[in-house]
């Protein structure tokens, strides 16, 4: 039932999510063939022109995560909802379905845009291709081993913690429809749209706090990490693993490792927590 | 005959109004029982219970022996109280939906049906007339062979032939040991196909009768029985 579910829903979807995907195809193209022109002519008129286009190429993918979260606000807040909510399956189902196919919708269309710029810049087929080559430059500055494995290690875990983020938002905003919807019908509140939007706000503003956070976070570990003199010599093998980040080269790229990780626990822990939160909405409190 | 649907001290309030108070009754299979009151009374509120869309944790519901849940939802068909389709979609879309997502829904019958009411497949809902409308939503609950069909003001809307016609559906699609739990206001048309009648009041329970017992009692008719309760 849960696959019958997953193909209605890709029914449901897909007119809307091949057409913006067709639009990222096309502004990404656009967006390189302007920047060619702005820097063959130093045009500032095609600089702004590629700017534009390149966020509206962004823009799509912000509108597939919308696609996506609409299905789910139909499901709460419309009629549609009296009819999809007494089909034969459990409500989390719902809830589980739109989270895979809205987190993967938004991931494709990130790969799409990320293809189209990667190959259209030099041929480099996605820019995550880019981010490896830069760290992989970098590190070898400072690292004489394994410099590929490090810099390969380090894009993985920056490509996935990136991911998680994307995730997280994703289910911010479903989380943000189902605790709107169980606090409309516990009150009977009728402007379930101003209740939308309360919560939504709150929930933007804990995810800005989040993001200066982790932020300030860093900034004081890498603060840390860089300025202690060290205080009388020690033999590497000595070395505590935080004096190991301090003085050592190879922490270098630990770091990046670490900080990836901060957030991928972070933003991951807290995703979870959300869609527990908003499974045990859908079980056991939803009322339409 | 076996009972199909329970309901036994089944409350519900939302905040601090009761919409429902201890409602018990039971409903056996077989059965077309109208569910009666003034707007307000809670009808809504008990089929929604019925269907699932409001929680019953106490479990006070039990649909062939089974608390509502998703086996339950696999054996009833419901009709909202209000067209429940997005207007963007076509006819044939909701025929698709309906075959993938049910087990028991016999596409056949329902594009036979339609036909039969001349409604294009083709036609998107949102040009459609309210009564038409309505009449595509009845006859595609009706088109699935479901052991309980759950019909809210399926009536509403609709002009008094187009009445008749969606009656006549739903004698014509409704298997035999099949119920059908119908809420409505309009008693009279619907009085010569009711076995049994449930009048509620207010979120209480007033009576639970066969519609024969209800004349017999009171010497009229259901209608005029209904005037007399809640007038």
């Amino acid at each position: 039932m849960k696959k019958k579910l997953m193909k209605q829903e890709i029914r449901e979807t897909k007119k809307w999510i091949m057409l913006i995907y067709a639009c990222i195809v096309i502004m990404s193209i656009v967006t390189m063939i302007t920047a060619l022109i702005a820097m063959n002519t130093k045009s500032v008129t095609a600089e702004e022109l590629m700017v534009v286009f390149l966020l509206c190429a962004m823009m799509g993918i912000v509108v597939v995560g919308i696609v996506m979260a609409g299905r789910f606000y139909d499901l709460l807040f419309t009629e549609e909802g009296m009819i999809r909510l007494t089909l034969p399956v459990k409500n989390r189902a719902h809830l589980q379905t739109n989270v895979k196919l809205g987190i993967l919708s938004i991931y494709l269309a990130i790969v799409i845009y990320t293809a189209v710029i990667g190959i259209m810049d030099n041929g480099n087929v996605f820019l995550v291709g880019e981010l490896y080559q830069g760290l992989k430059g970098y590190y070898e500055m400072y690292l004489t081993d394994g410099v590929v494995l490090k810099a390969l290690l380090t894009t993985i875990c920056s490509v996935l913690a990136g991911a998680v983020v994307i995730a997280n938002y994703y289910i911010t905003f479903l989380f943000a429809l189902a605790v709107s919807r169980r606090i409309v019908s516990k009150h009977g509140i009728m402007q379930k749209k101003g209740v939308i939007f309360i919560v939504g706000m709150v929930l933007f503003n804990i995810q800005l706090l989040v993001i200066w956070g982790i932020t300030k976070l860093i900034e004081v570990i890498e603060a840390d990490l860089s300025w202690y003199p060290l205080r009388s010599y020690r033999p590497v093998g000595r070395l505590s693993f935080i004096d190991f980040l301090r003085y050592d080269s190879e922490g270098i790229w630990i770091k990046d490792v670490l900080f990836g990780l901060i957030f991928l626990a972070v933003y991951g822990i807290t995703a979870l927590v959300m869609y527990r939160i908003c499974r045990n909405i859908m079980e056991r409190k939803l009322e339409v | 005959m076996s009972v199909l649907l329970e309901c036994k001290n089944l409350s519900h309030r939302y905040g601090k109004k009761v919409a429902l108070d201890d409602v018990s009754f039971q409903m056996e299979s077989g059965k077309i029982v109208g569910l009666f009151g003034p707007n307000g009374s809670g009808k809504t509120t008990l089929i929604k219970k019925i269907v699932g869309l409001l929680q019953d944790e106490e479990q006070a519901i039990k649909i062939d022996g089974d608390p509502v849940g998703e086996k339950t939802k696999a054996i009833v068909s419901y009709s909202p109280d209000r067209l429940a389709f997005d207007g963007e979609r076509k006819v044939t879309d909701l025929l698709d939906f309906y075959e993938l997502m049910y087990d028991d829904f016999d596409r056949g019958h329902a594009e036979e049906a339609l036909a039969g009411l001349g409604i294009d497949t083709g036609e998107y809902i949102g040009k459609m007339s309210k009564g038409t409308g309505e009449k595509t939503q009845i006859i595609l609950v009706m088109s699935r062979n479901a052991k309980l069909y759950v019909l809210d003001e399926p009536f509403s809307g609709i002009d008094p032939v187009a009445r008749e016609t969606v009656i006549k559906i739903m004698l014509q699609n409704m298997p035999e040991d099949a119920s059908i739990l119908l809420s409505t206001h309009h008693i009279q048309e619907t009085e010569q196909i009711l076995d049994e009648a449930i009048f509620i009041k207010d979120g209480k329970l007033v009576f639970h009768k066969s519609v024969e017992k209800v004349r017999e009692e009171s010497g009229r008719s259901l209608s005029e029985a209904y005037m007399e309760v809640f007038r």
